[in-house]
Order: structure tokens, then sequence, then C-alpha cells
């Protein structure tokens, strides 16, 4: 009995052990890539010959380090602005979509304001492959004047991750007995105040495992970013994708960025712990 | 139905109509008219002036080899890497499932993928399969003793695998995450019944917890699967679909249509094309799997 | 021939000791009740027996046999929980098959064996219905069921009726009596209602505070009640108690009512200890008589409690208020003067500091 236990447990231990080194590798490798000079970075040393901070330093004095060891590159501006501007959009669009996403998937369960096509009909906005979605999109906010603002990248955003929140909260919401509510009512409750008091607090997880991962997904979005800002409203992601000089992709800095956009999700992913594990509840007893 | 209703029903229809009309639409009618027409930027002429050619697009599509190999290609990844994750999330489930020291770092490991801009994964990846990347010089080097001299992604079939694991890698956490929320959140009076009845740690795996979450399985997948279909960014930096089309998904080829041969037209029938049959496809998905 | 033999229990946690040196025996075959207040133990002990906590000293034995290292699924104990637990996601047929099914019996076995507990159930034509469905009292006989197909040696219930409504539970709990009369399945039966403990057990434990306090038969408990705690808990209505103290007076043993008043107690007491007592008789024993003799109390009438068949009459004696329950008396109203006698074999008294019973 004792033996079968123990053993059991080294197996365990040991796949864990194993499987943190996999996993680990691609990370500890970025990092290590963000610390390596140029001439490193497509190398096999896996520490740094010649430890170095420029890639970071990069990401927000990019002039200097430009011109003295890059030779002519493209001039990419300091990352402040894009990270304000991700920190604001992401934000927002999320926020956004979250909400509209209760709103709408709980007026279909409990009001039956929309089928079940309908709701797919959300799903669509993701499975249309973006390449030829670009060019209609720039067209039609340059005529709107929404191109390189945030407003239209939150639009956007929130347009194609509603359908996350949507479909993510529609478990949540359809494990809540409905006695529940009907019981608030009897008591003299609004629908709003239901909403208030009885929903939400019970789909709590649910928003907020909804709100974590779209918010990942803008945060790291890529191309429609890169189409639809230049200056002003530009993102993170889209700041990576400029450092490509005169010696092909600028690996270094990326890592650099990358590690240090990631900071932001890793934080929030922290903090709402707590409630990630007790999100995706499923099963009330009785 | 009690006071506030309304507002709500009203609430609950109008935003999202709003947003997704007047943001998509237009543009999506856009994308439409520009596949019944012929229009190449490079040719001259403005948009709006282009010639119509009826369904010329879409036949044509139907007859690219190219395009149908792209098809295939991607929905065998799909398959491959959504099964694999799904399988590898299960894994690391039950592994938490059970309790050891460190849970706490060993999450934080395991969904650190999932907050990198993909460009960025995309370049790593990159680069540890280079020849004179880590892959070849650290870890082939240790276990057979010499570095070989392999350009993974120079051969189509290795180039393929080498994109699974990148994806693997970075998405197998949302699995995870999902799968290992709804399996501990199972309530405890279950298990503990099921335990008094008999059951083993195993059959209360297979027989009370796995079953329970059946409906957040099914979403993840559909989820998941609809994104891995569009796959772009980590194709397109490790490989660029090389070498030559072999490892092509439908969004690089999409996009290379779009804007290295400038053929938005047929480019936009494509994307249609591809969304009629993903649409179908998940509509049967959802209507089976989640009555 | 004990069936379970539970010896000197304990359990805690972290600071608070649940059950505190417990020990009790349980015949084959009878319903042998936990009765105690919310958190004396009661539920924790009997999790102890099914193997879901570990004690922290002390030695359970079924059949003989030490358990305390066996795992549940390895006990052959069935526990029923207050919630049900039922299976949501299976149906009936599955719920109650469950047991057998990963014990991998025949599918021949286990549906015969399920048959006969449906038919014992009435749970027979809704086998296919989906478990999670269900209303609460489906569900109990769901989560009853399942317990009893798996032919356990022992089986638990965890305050099966708490959770069912009011008139529902008369209804079941003579279905729960039926049930394991007929299956003659030994039943530890916990509840914190003590007259479900009345109606059912063969035998019954108070418990209070994590301490087994008194074991016996519901009479006996009822009317031989070793403490304070035991006499005041059972019985509806609560029983009577006066303040008072014991002394002697020409040889008798007296109990004299700190209002005053006096009752012979025994004209040849066995022992003798003076001290701070509380008398505590039954409502219902206590005799209403319309003249006065030798030790009865003269007291008027303060409050009636009507209520069918039988009254309750509280009267004021000296300045103790004593209830009495008895059939409806004519003539008898507010105010109205009468006079009761409380028969001495029906009398307990209980020392005041150690709230342990005396012996007179």
């Amino acid at each position: 009995m004792k033996m079968d236990n123990v053993l059991k447990r080294t197996v365990n231990y040991l796949l864990i052990i194993l499987v943190s080194i996999v996993w680990i590798f691609p990370t500890a490798w970025m990092v290590s890539l963000s610390f390596k000079p140029y001439e490193e970075w497509y190398g096999s040393n896996f520490i740094p010959n010649k430890f170095t901070l420029t890639n970071y330093q990069a990401l927000f004095y990019p002039e200097e380090i430009f011109k003295t060891v890059m030779g002519r590159t493209a001039l990419v501006a300091s990352i402040i602005n894009p990270l304000i501007n991700s920190a604001i959009i992401v934000t927002v669009a999320t926020f956004l979509a979250v909400v509209i996403g209760f709103i709408t998937v709980y007026g279909a369960i409990r009001y039956k304001t929309m089928g079940v096509f309908s709701l797919f009909f959300t799903l669509m906005t993701r499975m249309l492959p973006p390449a030829t979605f670009l060019a209609p999109i720039m067209v039609y906010y340059a005529f709107l004047h929404l191109l390189d603002t945030q407003l239209g990248l939150i639009l956007l955003y929130s347009t194609v991750t509603v359908t996350y929140a949507i479909w993510l909260l529609k478990g949540f919401i359809e494990q809540i007995p409905p006695e529940w509510e009907e019981a608030a009512i009897l008591e003299g409750a609004s629908n709003w105040q239901v909403l208030r008091r009885v929903t939400i607090p019970l789909a709590k997880g649910g928003l907020v495992v909804s709100f974590f991962f779209i918010f990942i997904f803008n945060w790291t979005e890529f191309l429609f970013a890169l189409v639809l800002t230049d200056v002003n409203a530009v993102t993170l992601t889209v700041q990576v994708g400029k450092y490509v000089g005169s010696i092909g992709q600028l690996f270094g800095i990326q890592a650099a960025l990358g590690i240090l956009s990631s900071i932001p999700p890793v934080v929030m992913g922290y903090i709402i712990q707590r409630h990630l594990a007790t999100g995706l509840t499923f099963g009330k007893v009785r | 139905m009690g006071k506030g209703s309304r507002s709500i029903k009203l609430l609950s229809v109008i935003p999202i109509n709003l947003l997704l009309y007047s943001v998509l639409i237009i543009p999506f009618a856009l994308m439409i008219y520009l596949s019944f027409v012929s229009y190449n930027p490079a040719a001259g002429y403005n948009w709006w002036q282009a010639p119509f050619i009826g369904l010329n697009n879409f036949y044509n599509a139907l007859k690219d080899q190219r395009f149908l190999e792209a098809m295939g290609r991607t929905a065998l990844f799909v398959t491959l890497a959504v099964g694999l994750e799904f399988f590898l999330g299960l894994v690391l489930s039950i592994l938490m499932l059970g309790e050891f020291k460190g849970k706490k770092i060993f999450t934080s490991i395991l969904l650190y993928p999932l907050m990198l801009p993909w460009v960025v994964v995309g370049s790593t990846f990159y680069l540890i399969y280079q020849n004179y990347g880590p892959i070849n010089q650290i870890f082939l080097k240790a276990v057979t003793g010499s570095a070989p001299n392999t350009a993974w992604l120079a051969n189509s079939t290795s180039a393929f695998l080498a994109i699974i694991t990148a994806d693997l890698w970075q998405w197998t956490p949302f699995m995870f995450l999902i799968l290992y929320s709804g399996l501990s959140t199972v309530p405890k009076r279950l298990i503990e019944a099921a335990e008094v009845l008999g059951a083993s740690s195993r059959q209360i795996f297979w027989r009370i917890r796995l079953p329970l979450i059946k409906p957040l399985v099914y979403i993840a997948i559909i989820l998941r699967g609809l994104e891995a279909f569009k796959i772009f960014d980590t194709v397109y930096i490790m490989t660029g679909g090389g070498p030559g089309t072999t490892t092509e998904t439908i969004s690089v080829y999409i996009y290379k249509l779009a804007i290295v041969y400038h053929d938005i037209s047929y480019a936009a029938a494509v994307s249609l094309i591809v969304l009629l049959i993903v649409g179908m496809v998940s509509w049967y998905a959802i209507k089976v799997l989640m009555k | 021939m004990e069936k379970l033999v539970v010896k000197h229990l304990t359990k805690r946690f972290k600071d608070l000791v649940a059950v505190n040196d417990v020990s009790f025996e349980v015949n084959e075959g009878e319903i042998f009740s936990l009765l105690g207040p919310s958190g004396c133990g009661k539920t924790t002990t009997l999790r102890c027996i099914a193997g879901l906590e570990k004690p922290d000293a002390g030695e359970i034995y079924l059949d003989g046999q030490i358990i305390n290292d066996l795992p549940p699924r390895k006990r052959n104990i069935a526990l029923v929980f207050q919630e049900f637990a039922v299976f949501p996601h299976m149906s009936v047929y599955d719920n109650l098959a469950f047991g057998l099914q990963v014990r991998g019996a025949e599918k021949k076995e286990i549906d015969s064996k399920v048959a006969h507990v449906a038919e014992l159930l009435d749970l027979k034509g809704i086998l296919q219905e989906n478990a999670g469905k269900l209303g609460i009292s489906w569900k109990q006989r769901i989560a009853i069921g399942r317990a009893l197909v798996i032919e356990p040696k022992l089986l638990l219930l965890d305050e099966p009726l708490t959770l069912v409504d009011a008139k529902i539970r008369e209804r079941m709990r003579s279905e729960l009596k039926r049930i394991q009369r007929e299956s003659g399945i030994t039943t530890i039966y916990v509840t914190h209602d003590q007259q479900e403990a009345m109606m059912l057990s063969d035998r019954m434990a108070v418990m209070n505070k994590g301490l087994l306090i008194q074991v016996g038969a519901p009479e006996e408990i009822y009317d031989n009640p070793k403490e304070l705690f035991v006499a005041n808990f059972i019985g509806s209505p609560t029983m009577n108690f006066i303040e008072g103290a014991l002394c002697t007076e020409s040889g008798s043993l007296i109990f004299k009512a700190n209002s005053g008043y006096s009752i012979i107690l025994s004209k040849e007491p066995e022992h003798f200890i003076s001290k701070k007592v509380l008398l505590g008789v039954r409502p219902e024993y206590i005799k209403v008589h319309r003249k006065g003799d030798n030790n009865y109390l003269k007291g008027h009438v303060e409050m009636i409690e009507a209520s069918g068949y039988r009254f309750l009459y509280h009267v004021k004696v000296g300045n103790d208020l004593i209830v009495v329950s008895s059939r409806p008396i004519e003539g008898i109203t507010v105010g109205s003067e009468l006079w009761i006698e409380l028969p001495a074999e029906k009398i307990c008294i209980f020392d005041t500091e150690t709230g342990k019973k005396v012996r007179w």
C-alpha cells in the first residue's frame, strides 16, 4: 500500500519537473536573447557571452542605440507611447466586450432575446481569416477618420472579442438556477436589482475569467493593430514588428519587448488568481 | 416579468448589434463586392471601377490546387495541434489535482506563454530551431554526443512539426487552465459520495469529474479550434509558409494573395469560402455537442 | 453481536476538539441515532466511521475488524449525505448502479439488485430519467437507494430529513423505518431533531460539544436522563425545572423549592447529600387534581396553550411556572386554581453544580 503511494508520488514529481524544464525552456531562451548582443542572436549558447542591456535600452532610447550599433535602420520610437496606447485600448476594449457580452447572453438565456443561431452568428467574427479583411477595414476606417485612433482600435477589438465573452459566460449563467432569480423578483426586486444582487455575484468567476482571456487576447493581437495604427495609436505588439533593421529581424530587441509587454498580463493574472480557480464552476450539488 | 425587463431586453440586443453592424458590416460588404469583381491595386484603376466578373473568383478557387492543399494542411494542423493541446492540458490538469509543493510556480511557468505577443513567440522558436540554435547544439548534442546539422525549418515535415510545437507551447496553457478550473471545482460532496461508494481516484476522474465538465470542454475545443485555423503570425515568422508552400496554412496563403500578389479580389473570394466552410463545420459541431 | 464498536474516538480540527473520547457500540440490525445540537460532533463522528476523516485517536471496529486504516472505498459502509449529492449528470439507474459498477459487478447482477432497490423505494418508473433534474424527495430516495444497492455492512445517514419539507418529513420518516426494517441493515442516523431520534431509533447516543453524554434506548433516555443537558434537550415540551435544595425532615427526604413549597421525595431515602439541586419533571407526567392532598402543590393557571387533544397549562406555583400537559380539563380557565401532583417516581433530581443526576 505505502510503496504504491511513494512510487506514484515520485513519478508525479518527475513528470512535473520534466514538464517544467521543457516548458520553461523557450521562455528562458527568450530571456537570454534579450540580454544578448546582436552578434549572438543566432548563437547556440544559453548564457550570453557578452551580457548586455542594449536591447532593453533600445526600447526606451532608440536613437542612440540604433545609430551606433545597428547601422542604418528604420527609426523606431520609444515604447512609452505604445505602452500607454496598449494599456488604454486593451483595457477599454476588454471591458466593453465583457459588459456587452454579458448583457447580451444574459438576455438571450433569461429573456430569450436571441436564439442559438444569433449567438453563433457572433462566433462567426472569429472564423474569417484576417488577411482579406484588412484592406476593406482600412478603407472604411479611413473614411470614418478612425485610422490611427485609439477609438478605432477599441471598437474593433471589442467587436471581435465580444463573442468570447458570450460563449464563455453562457455556461456560467446557465448554471445559475432560475428559481433564485425568481425568488428575488417575488420579494419585490426589479429585474436590474436581480441582475446586480443575484446573477452577477454568482457569475463573478465567469466574468473574471472572460476578462482575463479577452484581455490577453487583445493585448497580444498583431495584425489589425498593425494595419489600423501608425504613430498615434500604435500598440505594443505592433512595436515589436517594427524592429526590423538592415540586419533582418532584431530578435534581441523583440525578445526584450516581449518580456516587458508580458508584465501587465502576468500582474493581472496574479491578482485574479484567487478567482480563476473558482471561476469556471460547473455543477451545483442540488 | 418584473420591472426593468424591457430595458434589459433592449440592452441585450441593441449594443451588440450596433457594434457588429457599424464596425463590421460595411467592410464585410466591401469584401463581398471585391470577391465578385476583378481588382488588382497594381492595375491602375480604382476599386469602384473594377469590372464585374461574377462567380469567377469562386470557381477558380475551387480549382486552385494551392488553395485546396492549404485547406487540408490547415485542417491537419488544427486536428493535431488542438488534439494534442487538449490531451496535454488534460494530463497536466490531472497532475495538478494531486497535492505537491511548488504548485504556484509550476502554474506560472505553464501559463507564461499566453502572455507573450505571438510575434515574439514566433521569433523565439524560429531561433531555437535554427541550425546553430539550441535544439541542435544543446539538446541533441547532450543526447547523441554530436550536434546534427539538421535545418529543422528547411524540411517540410519537421517544419510543420516545429510550428505545431510552437503552437502547443503557447496554447496548451489555455486548455489546461480551462480544464483544471473545471475539474477542481466539481463539488466535494460528489467526490466524497463516489469515494464512499467504492470508486478509486481513477474511476472518480473518468466517471465524475470529466463528464461533469463536458460542456466546458466542448466550448474550449471549439474556440481554440477556430483560432488555430486562422494561425498566421507564428507560421509566417518561422517559415513564411515554406519551404516552398509546404507549411502554408490558409491564412498565410490568403495573406500572400492579398499583400504580396496584390490579387485582392481572389483573396476575398477565398476568404469567403473559408468562412463558409468553417462556419458550417462549427455550426454542426455546436449543434451536436452542445445540446 | 456488535456490528460497530467505536473506542475513544477523538478528532481535532486545529484548536477545536470536535469529537472527544467518544465510545459506543451499535448492534446488528438496529437503528442507532447520534443526537445532539449543531456542532456537537455527531457528523464528524459519522465521517470518521465512513473514513472521510482521519481520527486523531481511538479505534473503530466493524464486525470485529479494526478499520482505522482502510480508505472509505474499502470499508463497505454507505453514507447518505445531508445534501444527497446525487450525481447530476447520470440517470437514476446509473446513480443506483454506480457502487456496483465501480466494483466491476456483472450487468445481470447489477440489473437485478438495482431493480430490487428501485422497487423498495418506488423508483421504478423514473430509472431512465436524469437524476439532476428531479425534485428533493426523489433525490433523497436515489441517495438512499444508491447506498442500499451495494448491500453495505453499515448504513450511515447524515441528517437526511433536514432539507425536506416539513409536511413530507413525517411520511419520509416512516418510510425510512420501513425500509430499514425490510432490509435489516444496521443503520446509524445523525440528527439534531430529538423527536425524530426518539421515534426512529432502537438506541441512541446524545452528544454535546464533542462529548458523548448518554447512550441507551429512547425510553430509557427519556425517563432516566443522566445529565441536565440530556433532560433538557430531549422531550417536547421541555421538562420542567424547579430550583431548590435537598434536605431531611423526620427521616424523609424533602425537596425544598426556592419558592418555598416542599415535596416529599421518599420516606426511606437510600442516600442523602444536602445540596442545591434542580428538580425535573416532564409536563405529561404531572397529574392535575381539583382538591388538595398530601404532597400536592397549589397553583393557579396563568396561560393555556390549546392544541387539539393536548393542552399545555402554565401553572404558577409559588414563584415557579410549571407546564402541565394534559387532556383538556373541563372548567379550567386562565386564573383557575388547581392542585398538581408530581409523582415521585417520575421526578429527576439534578445537582445544580455538576448537572449530573442525583440518586435518592
